[in-house]
């Protein structure tokens, strides 16, 4: 009987905490000097929904290539992301781009229990790759990961 | 005996609760980046690039204009330089300038080399390079131009098209 309980208990942790990630269409060219030397930003690319029932959260970001590709010749740092709209008092930090790596990175932080699902929309940067990539086509993913603080 | 039982599956209990509160959900999205061939080039003229020859001297060992073209180059592939006329031969201009006077007369090469590429209506490469953007040593150099008519056509004014073409190797 004891056992039982301790099922119970994981369970009701893994329902507490949910995440859910909506996105516009995530296909970029790079085709134009502007494209290669500056910066983009596309705004509202994500919309990440969430709750914790039971303590405030980290939200981490990072990228991963997709396994057909050799790490050392793709962009190493094409994205950021910093949040476009938060609907709760968040640091002012996560309103600033922060670069996806290939190691998770805190892209928000938030003290309290979500008790309902809220929404925080994010936009993605894309920075400039500069000349030194071959023409190519390349797939990432964007993860983005939520734990209990 | 009983008690002692108990004790150990609560606390055990109480460990596997507070483990969970480290793991995550992750969900990944995609996206592509569609990397496209790309070279732009820059020609900067630094000077005046007309030729007056007066004397045998200068028509027969040529007249040279250090550094007469700038070169910028940002390509993200391997990239060849290529010069060539659009016409065979100089035009003449004006009533005086009956001579065909030929594009080879005119030469290029890149700054601190030591030979000339004749120019020529037919392409002829003049620099090849990486990818990179300007500052890349390689993609940003000089030309030197180089005239030497000779003494084998009449004298006049005379003018012609040169065209540089860079393209991927």
């Amino acid at each position: 009987m004891l056992i039982n309980v301790s099922f119970v208990c994981n369970k009701v942790h893994a329902q507490n905490l949910t995440l859910s990630v909506q996105s516009s269409s995530l296909n970029f060219d790079y085709s134009k000097e502007s494209d290669f030397e500056t910066s983009r930003t596309i705004q509202k690319a994500f919309k990440l929904t969430v709750s914790s029932r039971n303590r405030g959260i980290f939200i981490y970001g990072r990228i991963q290539p997709s396994a057909n590709v050799l790490m050392s010749s793709v962009p190493q740092n094409p994205f950021g992301v910093k949040v476009n709209y938060s609907p709760v008092t968040i640091s002012s930090s996560y309103f600033q781009p922060r670069n996806l790596t290939f190691s998770d990175i805190t892209v928000l932080a938030y003290n309290s229990r979500i008790t309902r699902p809220i929404a925080f929309d994010f936009d993605l940067i894309l920075n400039p790759i500069g000349y030194t990539i071959a023409p190519e086509n390349y797939d990432y993913s964007i993860i983005f990961t939520i734990t209990e603080q | 005996m009983k008690k002692i039982f108990i004790l150990i599956t609560v606390f055990s209990t109480f460990l596997n609760g507070r483990l969970s509160y480290g793991q995550g959900i992750s969900q990944p999205v995609s996206a592509r980046l569609s990397v496209k061939s790309f070279i732009s080039m820059k020609i900067n003229k630094s000077q005046n690039i007309d030729f007056k020859f007066n004397s045998t001297e200068q028509m027969e060992q040529g007249i040279t204009k250090p550094n007469a073209f700038n070169v910028e180059i940002k390509t993200n592939q391997n990239w060849n330089l290529s010069v060539s006329s659009l016409t065979p031969n100089f035009l003449a201009l004006g009533p005086d300038s009956q001579t065909l006077l030929p594009s080879s007369i005119l030469g290029l090469r890149k700054s601190n080399t030591s030979s000339f590429i004749s120019v020529a209506q037919n392409p002829v490469s003049l620099a090849t390079g990486g990818r990179g953007s300007s500052t890349n040593g390689q993609n940003q150099f000089n030309l030197d131009l180089k005239a030497t008519p000779g003494l084998n056509f009449d004298g006049g004014s005379f003018t012609l098209v040169v065209i540089f073409t860079v393209s991927p190797q």
